[in-house]
C-alpha cells in the first residue's frame, strides 16, 4: 500500500511547510481563496479534509475532487562570518508540487456520506547551499506526510447538525542532510528514514439558522517513529570514523483543531472568520539516533536538538462574492502565530509569524463541473536570533508563493 | 546585532503592498536592510588613527600548529584574526610567512586512521624559510615560538639568538628596537597581545623533564620578577596601548599529557601472568593483572630507575605507538624516559605553572590597560565542558576528534585560534564599550588530512 501510493499517486513528492511549522494546509484551491478558512461547512469534496461533517452538506450524489499546489518557498538568512563581515544565504530556488485527491458520496434520505481523502497535511523541505554557515545545523531537510483519511458523517436535526468521524493511515519520510564540521573536507551526514502510523480525525458542522454555519473540526497528533540509515560521504582515509549504520528519529506531528464561523450576508456574499489551534508542542525536542556515532562508530548517539514549540493559533478571515452565477471571487487574510520563540529558530525551518494573503475564483464550467483557481503569498516577519541555544544566531526572512488549482465534478 | 526596526515596517509595509497587488508569482523577496555588525571600537582608538593591533609572545601568538609554522595554517594566527575583526587591513597586518611545508622541528600530518579508529600520523618535511623578511619594518605579529618571558626583553643581537624563529623573525636595526618588546612599541599598537610564560616550563614537561630542551623550569622567583619587569616595560613603551596577556594552561587541559593514559596497557590473563613472573618487577612489587594495567617506564636514565605508572604519571603523545603496541614497549622493555613525565616531575611542573599564574596576575593587576586573556581557565572549561561552537557538538581537547587542538597535541587548530580571538573581543568589547563582531569560528577550516599520495 505504502509503496504502490507513492509511486501511483503521488510522484511528485510535497515537501513543503508553509503554514506555521511544518503544516501544511494548502490542500484544495477554494480553501486557499478562503485562507483555509472551510471548516464552517462543506461546499465541495475538498470539506474531507477541512471538515468531514460537511459531507452531508454537499448535495446527494457523488462527488469527486483533483486539486494541485505549487508552493515556492523562500528564505535568507543574515548572520556573521569571519572576517568582520555579514553575509546573507538564500534558500535555494525549489518548487514543491502538492497534489490532492478527495471523493464523497452523500445521501440526504440516509443522512448519511462517506469520503475519502488522500493530501498532505504536513511537509517539509529546505536547501540550504553545501557551504553556508549554518551547514552543520541544516542543509538538506525534507519531511513528507502523505495521509489517506476515510471519512464518515451522519446528519441530525434535519441536517442543522452534522458528525464526522475519520481513520488516518500516515505514510512518512524524513530526510536530513548536514555537513559534519570537525575535518576538512568537512564529511557529509545523510539520515533516510521512515514511518508509517495511524490516528484519526472528528468533525462537527451546525447550521443554527438560515445562513449560519459553524463548523469544528479536530485531527488527532499522529506519532511517526521513523527509522532508516544515517549514511556518510568523506574522504576514504576517514571511513574507519565515519561508517554507515541504522538510525532514526521520531516526530509527533500536531493536532489540528479548526473551528469557524461563516454568515452568508446577502445571497451574493459569504464572510467567514476561523480559528486554527495547531498542537505544536509536540515539536519539543528533535533526537537523532546513530547506532554508529560520527567519528566514534563503536558507540551510539543520541543528538537531542531542543525545539521548544508551542500550542499556537492562527486567525483567519475571509469573503467570497458571487459576481454572477458562474463565477465566485474570493479574499482572504490569516495571521498565523509562529509556535516558536525567536531563540529557538533555526534554519531546517526557519520559522516566523506568518500573514497570508489570498485572492482565488470559482468558475461553474457546467452544471456537474467547476474549477478553483488561488493565489496566496505569505510574509514571515523578519526573525532575529539571539541567545540561540545551537549558538546560531542571525537573521531570518521567510516568505512563499502557492498557485493553486481545483477541479471538482459531481455525478 | 543591531536592526533597523522602524525601517523593517517600513519596508514590511512596501512589500505587503507590493505582494498582494501584483500577485506575483515570481518571487516576491522582502529583502529587509539588515544593519551589519557595527565594528565600533567603543574608546580602544583615542587618537583618530587607523586600529593597529600588534603581538608578541610564544608559539601561541604566532600561530604554530602541528609542529611548524606553515602559512596555511599560520594565516588563521590570532592577533591577525583579531586585526581583521577590528577592521585593520589584512594588507597592513604583517605577520611572518613561512610557506608550506613551512619551519618547525616536527611536522606531524594526519595520513588517515586504522580500522580501530586510531590517527596514523607521520612527521613531514618542515625546513622552510620565511618569504616575507627583509622588509626592515617589524612584522606586527613578533611571536616566536619556544620564546621564554626572558626573551622579550633580551636585547641581543637576533642574528646570533639560539632559536632560528628569533633569528627569522627579529629584524635588525636601529629604527626597528633591539628586542621584541622595543619592536612592537615601533609600530604603536592600540591593542598588544602577549602570550608568554608557558615554554618557562612547558620545554621542560615535554621531552618528559630530561632536560634536552630546557634543563629545568625557570625559576618562579626569576619568573615572577621576569614577567613583572616585562610589562612594566610594555606600559613605559606603549602607554597608551590595550594590552592582552595571556596565562599558562595546565598539564591536564592538553592532549600533550593525557591522550595516552597511564593505564592504557591491557593484558590478556596470560600476558599478566608472564609479566608477574618477570623476577627486577617482582623486586619491584610490580603488579600485573587481566585488563588495564600501568605501563613499565623509565625515570631516570639508569636502568635501575624504572617504575610501574600510577594515575599522577603523563605518556607524551610523542610515544612511538607503534613500540606501545608490537614492541613490548611498557612491558618488557619499559618505556624510555623522554616519553613520561613521572609524578614528581609533573607536581613541579604544576607547582611551577600555578606560581607563574600567580605572578602573571600579579604583573597584569599593577597595570590598568592590562587584562588578563585566561588561558589556563579557557582550556580547562574547554577540557572539562567543551567549548560551543555551532551546532550540538562542542569542540573539547580530546586529541583530533575535539576539533580544538592541533595534532602536535599543545597548540590550537584553526577553530581553536578562533576561539582564542574571541575570547580577546569578548575582553575588549566589555571593558572599552567596543562591538567588536565574533569571528565566525565554524567557518574557519578544519582539520585537514594528508594522506600519503
Amino acid at each position: 500500500m505504502h509503496h504502490m501510493l507513492r509511486l501511483v499517486i503521488l510522484i511528485a513528492i510535497p515537501q513543503l511547510a508553509f503554514a506555521g511549522g511544518f503544516q501544511i494546509s494548502d490542500n484544495s484551491a477554494r480553501a486557499i481563496g478562503m485562507g483555509f478558512n472551510v471548516a464552517t461547512h462543506g461546499v465541495d469534496a475538498s470539506t474531507v479534509f477541512f471538515n468531514p461533517a460537511g459531507m452531508t452538506q454537499l448535495d446527494d450524489g457523488i462527488h469527486l475532487s483533483l486539486g494541485l499546489a505549487s508552493i515556492m518557498p523562500g528564505a535568507k538568512f543574515t548572520g556573521l562570518t569571519s572576517q568582520n563581515q555579514f553575509r546573507t544565504t538564500d534558500l535555494e530556488d525549489e518548487v514543491f508540487l502538492i497534489p490532492n485527491l478527495y471523493a464523497v458520496w452523500n445521501d440526504t434520505s440516509m443522512n448519511l456520506a462517506a469520503g475519502l481523502g488522500v493530501f498532505v497535511p504536513y511537509g517539509l523541505g529546505t536547501e540550504w547551499p553545501g557551504d553556508w554557515t549554518g551547514r552543520n545545523l541544516a542543509v538538506r531537510s525534507s519531511l513528507e506526510t502523505i495521509v489517506v483519511n476515510p471519512n464518515i458523517a451522519y446528519s441530525l436535526f434535519d441536517d442543522r447538525l452534522s458528525l464526522s468521524a475519520g481513520f488516518v493511515m500516515a505514510f512518512g519520510t524524513v530526510e536530513l542532510r548536514q555537513k559534519i564540521l570537525s575535518f576538512d573536507p568537512e564529511p557529509q551526514v545523510d539520515m533516510e528514514a521512515d514511518d508509517q502510523a495511524f490516528s484519526f480525525n472528528l468533525g462537527l458542522a451546525a447550521t443554527p439558522s438560515e445562513g449560519l454555519h459553524i463548523g469544528v473540526s479536530y485531527r488527532h497528533n499522529i506519532n511517526m517513529e521513523y527509522e532508516g540509515e544515517g549514511k556518510f560521504t568523506v574522504l576514504d582515509e576517514l571511513r574507519p570514523l565515519f561508517q554507515d549504520g541504522a538510525g532514526s528519529t521520531a516526530i509527533d506531528l500536531p493536532f489540528d483543531l479548526r473551528a469557524g464561523l461563516a454568515y452568508q450576508v446577502s445571497d451574493d456574499l459569504l464572510v467567514a472568520l476561523g480559528v486554527d489551534y495547531v498542537g505544536w508542542s509536540s515539536y519539543d525536542t528533535l533526537v537523532i539516533h546513530f547506532d554508529k556515532a560520527p567519528g566514534n562508530p563503536s558507540e551510539s548517539l543520541d543528538v537531542v536538538n531542543p525545539r521548544e514549540y508551542e500550542n499556537s493559533f492562527i486567525y483567519q478571515l475571509a469573503a467570497e462574492y458571487g459576481l454572477s452565477d458562474d463565477l465566485l471571487l474570493r479574499g482572504a487574510f490569516y495571521f498565523d502565530a509562529v509556535p516558536v520563540e525567536s531563540m529557538y529558530t533555526q534554519p531546517l525551518l526557519p520559522d516566523a509569524d506568518r500573514l497570508g494573503f489570498a485572492v482565488g475564483a470559482g468558475f461553474q464550467l457546467s452544471e456537474q463541473m467547476s474549477l478553483d483557481v488561488a493565489y496566496l503569498g505569505i510574509i514571515g516577519l523578519q526573525r532575529e536570533v539571539e541567545n540561540s541555544p545551537a549558538n546560531f544566531n542571525g537573521v531570518y526572512n521567510a516568505w512563499a508563493n502557492i498557485a493553486a488549482v481545483s477541479l471538482n465534478y459531481s455525478l | 546585532m543591531k536592526l533597523h526596526d522602524t525601517r523593517s515596517a517600513l519596508n514590511l509595509k512596501i512589500l505587503l503592498l507590493t505582494c498582494v497587488l501584483t500577485f506575483a508569482l515570481s518571487a516576491c523577496d522582502p529583502d529587509l536592510a539588515v544593519e551589519p555588525g557595527s565594528g565600533d571600537l567603543g574608546s580602544i582608538v583615542q587618537d583618530g588613527r587607523p586600529v593597529v593591533v600588534a603581538a608578541i609572545g610564544n608559539s601561541i601568538t604566532a600561530g604554530l600548529q602541528s609542529g611548524a609554522m606553515y602559512a596555511s595554517a599560520s594565516q588563521f594566527n590570532s592577533p591577525f584574526l583579531l586585526a581583521q575583526q577590528m577592521g585593520m587591513p589584512a594588507a597592513d597586518f604583517r605577520y611572518p610567512i613561512f610557506p608550506d611545508p613551512g619551519f618547525g622541528f616536527s611536522r606531524v600530518l594526519l595520513r588517515g586512521f586504522n580500522e580501530l579508529g586510531r590517527p596514523i600520523l607521520d612527521v613531514g618535511p618542515s625546513l622552510g624559510v620565511i618569504s616575507n623578511s627583509g622588509s626592515g619594518i617589524p612584522f606586527h605579529n613578533l611571536g616566536v615560538p619556544g620564546a621564554l618571558v626572558a626573551d622579550m626583553t633580551d636585547d641581543e643581537t637576533f642574528n646570533t639568538r639560539i632559536n632560528p624563529y628569533a633569528r627569522m623573525i627579529g629584524v635588525e636595526g636601529q629604527s626597528a628596537g633591539a628586542t621584541f618588546v622595543e619592536q612592537a612599541a615601533s609600530l604603536d599598537p592600540h591593542v598588544l597581545v602577549s602570550i608568554i610564560g608557558s615554554n618557562d616550563v612547558l620545554l621542560f614537561a615535554t621531552d618528559g623533564a630530561t632536560g634536552s630542551l630546557l634543563p629545568a623550569p625557570t625559576d618562579s622567583n626569576a619568573f615572577r620578577i621576569g614577567i613583572q619587569q616585562l610589562y612594566d616595560r610594555v606600559t613605559e613603551l606603549m602607554p597608551d596601548a590595550i594590552v592582552l596577556a595571556g596565562n599558562v594552561p595546565e598539564l591536564t587541559s592538553s592532549p600533550f599529557f593525557t591522550t595516552i593514559k597511564w593505564n592504557d596497557l591491557s593484558l590478556t590473563a596470560e600476558q599478566a601472568a608472564a609479566l608477574n613472573q618477570v623476577p627486577v618487577y617482582q623486586q619491584l612489587g610490580f603488579a600485573f593483572q587481566e585488563g588495564a594495567n600501568g605501563f613499565v617506564a623509565q625515570t631516570g636514565p639508569t636502568p635501575a630507575e624504572i617504575k610501574q605508572l600510577g594515575p599522577n604519571d603523563f605518556v607524551l603523545l610523542t610515544t612511538p605507538q607503534d613500540s606501545l603496541l608490537s614492541a613490548g614497549w611498557g612491558t618488557q622493555t619499559p618505556i624510555p624516559d623522554e616519553f613520561v613525565l613521572d609524578s614528581e616531575e609533573a607536581a613541579l611542573v604544576n607547582t611551577m605553572i600555578a606560581a607563574y599564574n600567580r605572578a602573571i596576575d600579579a604583573a597584569v593587576n599593577s597595570h590598568d590597560k592590562i587584562h588578563l586573556l585566561d588561558l589556563r581557565a579557557l582550556l580547562k572549561r574547554a577540557t572539562e565542558s567543551g567549548l560551543r561552537v555551532t551546532g550540538s557538538t562542542p569542540l573539547t581537547t580530546t586529541f583530533i576528534s575535539g576539533g580544538l587542538v592541533s595534532l602536535d597535541g599543545i597548540h590550537p587548530t584553526n577553530k581553536g585560534y578562533g576561539i582564542l580571538t574571541n575570547e580577546m573581543i569578548k575582553i575588549l568589547n566589555e571593558a572599552y564599550g567596543a562591538d567588536i563582531p565574533m569571528v565566525a569560528v565554524q567557518d574557519l577550516p578544519a582539520m585537514a588530512l594528508n594522506p600519503l599520495p
